[in-house]
């Protein structure tokens, strides 16, 4: 092939401007939801020397998944569930689309059962070991759920991102491509011959990390390394539901948080 | 095989015939010595050939490392709009190094390592885009990869990005069915049955150039298939890894079935189709087929022994009749290369 190089350079080109066409396009214009998630929903993804980008995965409050479903159930949300085994004779995970959002109370109710408990314990006397033990347990707890307890959970999930849109359109959700699998929960016993199968949908989002520009980098992994820090991550929703980093913002440890034991 | 290993099996085969008392006069062995000579001393790197190619091979995964590592090492300090020209530009300016490299020396071994690198680059290309701007994995840059492989090996002449655009594009025939499915990565690379299909397209691939070229009698104008071992090498692979996935693991496939009769099924078409693939390679004289086969055929057999008899028979005439099996493949392939010297003589 004579023209060789000029065939390659054209195959480069036009692959990597396929991906580029799709940002752009989902680019233009409004985006179709944003949502501030805060250090515990997206996690510092694994940095190091070797790679230096930097990432943030999404960590969850309950696991991405919708249990107890009918076959009508599933069938409603456009997922299949053939043959009879307990993976639906598949294993394959298959193209669907996930509602998610944040649930601040019950995360807000733990945070303040935890500061109640650190502040009914007190500050121990010089020498008074019990009390300084219930203090670092509750110490302890609260910063847990402050760095780590994420409240980040799936509201919904179907085959049609602009059904789900329509759905959760209450400005708190974020609508994300994922992969969905099934699994059968329950079989027909010989006491329950005509019990009614029920089944599990599991999701995971795609991509499983978003990547954090260089500009806000450092608000997520500081140049020590130091991988416990506050932060607020805007994400949005581009036009061709293509998810984003627009913004970090670090934010300050509570006072309690050095005196963490 | 290459023009310094056909003088070397020539010259070898001549002392054979020597010792049997059959020998060229002095002056037809002086003329063909001189020629050799003068052979190898204007192509010097085919008696460094082997060396060559190693280094090469080496240097080439190296470098395509290299180029990886490099990346990922300093992307982080990079605005989005640096990483994507330094991504499209990397395997641009590869694809030209290697294209004056191939100028500069017509034996390959250093268009080679650019070319590779070339490839490298573009995975990581493709692969970076992804993740920057949070797109969804999808099979189809396996389909630009292999694309690229093997045009920059048809173009240059450079077997090694050849056998790896060969490997990217079969695992997008593979994963095609599947994402029509709308099944997701990496699962859509499970399915024993895409990947036979797949392998089979590529094994039968050069059989039908061939057949199309002498049915339309169009030799002269239409190029050669490069490399046609490795289409079959890549096809074979993937039709046994497919088969032996279904004999083993009846969910993996497509069929409604139940999984026992499935993987029952795949077992016979897998003796049936090993058979088919010796008889093939010792037919057409293709040894990489003989070879695959047979060791198709005994990894279905062990299969199939253990299945059968390794619960209930004692473990040494369990093993006793795997050695009487292998004794028996060995007088049956002794028994067929004999028919074929016969028939060669």
């Amino acid at each position: 092939m004579k023209r060789g190089w000029m065939v390659l350079g054209a195959l480069v080109l036009v692959a990597s401007g396929v991906p580029l066409v799709q940002v752009a396009r989902d680019r233009a214009g409004a985006p179709r939801a944003t949502l501030v998630l805060s250090h515990r929903e997206l996690m510092p993804g694994w940095n190091h020397d070797e790679n230096s980008g930097v990432t943030v995965n999404w960590s969850w409050a309950t696991v991405p998944r919708v249990d107890s479903l009918t076959r009508g159930q599933l069938d409603s949300l456009g997922i299949h569930c053939p043959g009879s085994g307990d993976d639906c004779d598949s294993r394959q995970g298959t193209r669907g689309w996930i509602a998610v959002g944040l649930d601040t109370v019950a995360w807000q109710r733990s945070v303040d059962a935890a500061r109640h408990k650190l502040d009914s314990v007190g500050t121990p006397a010089p020498g008074d070991s019990v009390t300084k033990r219930h203090r670092d347990e509750a110490l302890a707890s609260l910063s847990q759920l402050e760095f780590y307890t994420s409240r980040l959970r799936m509201d919904g999930v179907g085959r049609d991102p602009a059904t789900l849109a329509a759905t959760w359109n209450d400005g708190k959700h974020l609508i994300l491509p994922a992969r969905l699998w099934t699994y059968r929960l329950t079989y027909p016993r010989q006491d329950h011959p005509e019990e009614v199968p029920l089944f599990s949908l599991n999701a995971t989002p795609l991509p499983g990390e978003l990547y954090v520009p260089v500009e806000w980098a450092a608000a997520v992994t500081d140049t020590t390394g130091r991988r416990q820090q506050f932060y607020a991550v805007t994400v949005v929703v581009g036009r061709g539901w293509l998810p984003r980093v627009v913004e970090v913002q670090q934010g300050a440890a509570p006072e309690w948080s050095a005196k963490v034991p | 095989m290459s023009r310094a290993d056909q003088i070397r099996t020539f010259n070898t085969e001549l002392e054979a015939l020597a010792a049997a008392g059959i020998e060229l006069d002095a002056e037809t062995q002086e003329r063909i010595r001189a020629h050799q000579l003068e052979f190898l001393a204007a192509d010097p790197d085919e008696r460094l050939s082997l060396g060559m190619r190693l280094a090469s091979f080496v240097g080439a995964v190296a470098l395509s490392c290299a180029v990886f590592f490099l990346f990922y090492r300093f992307w982080g300090g990079f605005t989005v709009t640096a990483q994507v020209a330094l991504l499209v530009a990397g395997p641009l300016l590869l694809v030209g190094v290697t294209h004056q490299l191939h100028r500069w020396e017509r034996t390959g071994y250093f268009a080679t390592l650019a070319a590779l690198a070339a490839f490298a680059a573009f995975v990581l290309d493709l692969g970076a885009l992804g993740t920057i701007f949070n797109l969804a994995p999808t099979p189809h840059a396996f389909l630009a990869w292999g694309l690229f492989g093997l045009i920059l090996g048809w173009s240059y002449g450079l077997r090694l990005p050849h056998f790896a655009g060969l490997v990217a594009l079969g695992l997008w025939i593979t994963a095609c069915p599947g994402w029509l499915r709308a099944e997701e990565l990496p699962d859509l690379f499970g399915r024993g049955e895409a990947l036979s299909v797949a392998g089979a397209f590529y094994l039968a691939a050069p059989w039908a150039y061939t057949k199309w070229q002498a049915r339309a009698q169009a030799a002269p104008l239409t190029p050669a298939l490069p490399w046609p071992v490795d289409l079959r090498i890549v096809g074979m692979i993937g039709l046994f890894v497919g088969l032996f996935i279904l004999s083993v693991e009846g969910r993996q496939s497509w069929l409604s079935f139940d999984h026992g009769t499935i993987e029952g099924i795949y077992q016979l078409i897998g003796f049936l189709v090993a058979g088919g693939v010796i008889a093939w390679g010792v037919r057409d004289r293709h040894t990489e087929l003989a070879n695959g086969g047979m060791i198709f055929l005994t990894a279905l057999c062990l299969l199939k022994a253990t299945d059968w008899w390794w619960d209930w028979l004692p473990h040494w005439l369990f093993f006793l009749i795997l050695a009487g099996f292998a004794i028996g493949v060995m007088v049956a392939l002794k028994r067929v290369r004999t028919a074929m010297l016969r028939r060669v003589a």
